[in-house]
């Protein structure tokens, strides 16, 4: 410490405690050493000041210096008064201090309580003028203040608290997002923080951590590789990193606190680790705002996490679940929007008296690739279509929606032959089909003057038609490759007669390649076996019914493999 | 820190309530309040000690002083801090006067 120097009266002995009191701080000693050494100095100092310059009748400075080299303090005083030594002074012996106060001679007591006060009091007189050294050895840094056992109680006990508070708040939230918010500001309560960031090992890259929430600076999205930054190393080592000084330490990276605005100093990073040892994610906590982290804090935070681990794991099962339940809904909403692109209000076309049409689509799942359709193209024409697309689910229903439209569009647009219309629907297929799909499909024109079908085939099952004798009848098929497959493809038209009272049986191959518990498919002869022994249907929905029937006999309780569609047009003939 | 010095006295009763710091520069006026409070020779001399941070040997002294001018008193110090009473012991002041955490009642 600086030297301090004071004119050598009494006024300087308060400003030579407060020295000395800084002194004896600084080298760590006790209340009880820094008391002593305190009065040590004030007596000796009082001595050079009354008796060395007032008495003496002489003025002069007197100047303290404080050395400490770390194993030991000495205090210097110095003054150019008369000198006084000390250790020549005798001072009360055990008698003097026995008697009664009344009797006691005044002076002495100061140097008894200054040698008293020190390890040892050394005493210089030269020219240039009088030194006093309070010498304190073997300085110790100052003991450790022992705890006091009820605050520790009070601070379990405070612990216990935030512990039941955090476990019972977290209990109570099950969804994911908010959970994490009160993650967050939970743990920044409970570790007298400033904030928390909370980062998830990112499911589809297992080598990131994302965290959706920093509490404070908004919800800007943080992304950590393991291994990189504090968060990225602790899920790199799973192991806590406490560091009481970021801006002194190699592995943190200033760029976050500039780009959030924030100045961090002390951090604890804690890997959060599940029962089975899997790493879940990193909860960070910054900036303690008293002190820095300590043990304790480390082994709170580890409490704390036991309960996040838990919270989490239950908040993303829900999560994953409420997703589930979500897909569910917009697939059933799918279904409604696809059912609403073919007719289903039967009897169908009630204003044409020469038909009886009836139809019936069972998807796989809740969508599916099969279609049906028909449309008067006139009051004499109907225009119908049953087809099939090379998948399943959702992009088969993207697929089939497409078909159905731009075949409806195109048939009523251009009533031309229907080969012309397959024509133009595949080339639009052709230039909108990055997946590679394509549609077989069987289409016709039925002419309900003269029971007169044109149809054009894209690979699709040959239909039947139950006669009205009740012969079965396998159409022969025109010939035509699927639809979407080749651009620029050309479409034959082949013609069938429906004599009044005839069924016109169409088909998906669902119906054909219906699987039993052996894996033995329907079949088309199972169709043709079917409608021989039905006969004559009185009406179209009878076919649909009866085929059902035998195709759930055989199936039995093998699972539905693919969608089943049928259309059932029956010409009555045109009255009159 | 200076010293602080309130006195009031009854028939058989002097009190001084001292806070501060008590040495070489600040002994004069103690002893000076000591010497009025005696005037009217009251049976004990109470010292309230409970805000004096510090005591050199000059605190001693006015003890002595005080004992000197009138034999029969007794000193009472209330709520003297550890340090004080450590300064007391080590120079045998403690068996002189009344070191009690109460304040006594007139005599």
């Amino acid at each position: 410490m600086d030297v301090l120097t004071l004119p050598g009266n009494l006024d300087a002995l308060s400003p030579i405690r407060d020295y000395v009191k800084a002194a004896a701080n600084a080298a760590g000693l006790d209340h009880t050493a820094t008391y002593n050494l305190l009065l040590a100095v004030d007596e000796i100092a009082t001595n050079v000041v009354v008796h060395g310059y007032e008495e003496a009748g002489l003025h002069g400075d007197i100047s303290i210096a404080a050395k400490n080299d770390g194993n030991r303090l000495v205090i210097e005083l110095s003054d150019r008064g008369k000198s006084y030594n000390p250790n020549l002074h005798k001072g009360p012996d055990a008698e003097g201090l026995s008697k009664e106060l009344s009797d006691r001679p005044i002076g002495g007591l100061g140097i008894m309580l200054a040698k008293d006060g020190v390890d040892d009091l050394q005493y210089q007189s030269t020219e240039l003028g009088n030194v006093h050294r309070f010498v304190i050895n073997s300085l110790r840094p100052a003991e450790p203040v022992k705890p006091d056992p009820t605050l520790a109680v009070l601070e379990d006990h405070r612990k216990l608290e935030i512990l039941l508070k955090i476990s019972k708040s977290l209990g109570l939230e099950i969804r994911l997002d908010p959970l994490l918010q009160l993650i967050v500001s939970e743990v920044t309560d409970a570790m007298q923080a400033e904030r928390t960031t909370l980062f998830l090992v990112d499911r589809r890259k297992p080598d990131q951590l994302v965290s959706r929430v920093a509490e404070g600076v908004g919800a800007k999205e943080i992304r950590v590789l393991f291994g990189f930054g504090i968060a990225g190393k602790t899920a790199q080592i799973r192991q806590t990193i406490n560091i009481p000084d970021a801006y002194n330490d190699s592995r943190f990276n200033p760029l976050f606190d500039k780009t959030l605005g924030f100045r961090t100093r002390s951090i604890l990073s804690m890997p959060i680790i599940d029962q089975a040892g899997v790493l879940i994610g990193v909860v960070q906590v910054l900036n303690k705002k008293h002190g820095v982290f300590t043990k304790q804090d480390e082994e709170f935070l580890e409490a704390i996490c036991v309960q996040l681990d838990i919270a989490l794991k239950r908040a993303e099962m829900v999560d994953l679940y409420l997703q589930s339940q979500i897909v569910t809904k917009s697939l059933e909403l799918a279904r409604e929007i696809q059912m609403g692109l073919v007719p289903k209000d039967f009897p169908a076309l009630p204003e044409f008296k020469e038909v009886d049409i009836f139809a019936t689509i069972i998807p796989t799942f809740e969508v599916g690739g099969d279609l049906y359709d028909f449309f008067p193209l006139d009051k004499d024409r109907i225009c119908f279509i049953i087809g099939d697309v090379s998948d399943k689910g959702i992009p088969a229903a993207l697929f089939m929606a497409m078909t159905r439209t731009a075949f409806k569009m195109s048939a009523i647009a251009s009533p031309d032959a229907i080969g012309h219309t397959m024509g133009r629907v595949n080339q639009f297929l052709c230039e909108s089909n990055p997946q590679q799909m394509f549609v077989t499909a069987l289409a016709g024109i039925l002419d309900l003057r003269t029971g007169q079908v044109e149809y054009a085939d894209a690979g699709h099952e040959p239909p039947f038609i139950v006669q009205r004798s009740g012969t079965v009848v396998k159409v022969n098929k025109v010939g035509g490759i699927v639809l979407g497959f080749m651009p620029g493809q050309e479409f034959k038209s082949g013609t069938m007669q429906l004599d009044p009272g005839d069924t016109l049986v169409l088909y998906t191959d669902g119906v054909t390649e219906a699987m039993n518990v052996d894996h033995e498919l329907f079949g088309a002869e199972a169709i043709e076996t079917t409608l021989l022994r039905t006969g004559h249907p009185t009406n179209s929905e009878g076919v649909v019914n009866a085929l059902l029937k035998e195709m759930g006999n055989f199936v039995g309780q093998a699972h539905q493999s693919d969608d089943i569609t049928m259309l059932i047009i029956q010409y009555r003939g045109r009255s009159g | 820190m200076a010293l602080d010095i309130e006195s009031t006295i009854d028939a058989n009763s002097a009190r001084i309530t001292l806070s501060g710091e008590l040495d070489g520069s600040s002994a004069p006026k103690l002893r000076e309040a000591v010497d009025k409070v005696l005037s009217g020779k009251p049976a004990q001399l109470v010292l309230q000690v409970e805000k004096l941070t510090f005591m050199a040997s000059a605190g001693l002294r006015i003890l002595i002083f005080a004992k000197q001018k009138q034999p029969n008193l007794k000193v009472y110090l209330v709520k003297p801090r550890p340090s004080i009473v450590d300064t007391l012991h080590k120079t045998g002041f403690y068996d002189g006067v009344y070191v009690t955490d109460v304040e006594p009642a007139g005599a």
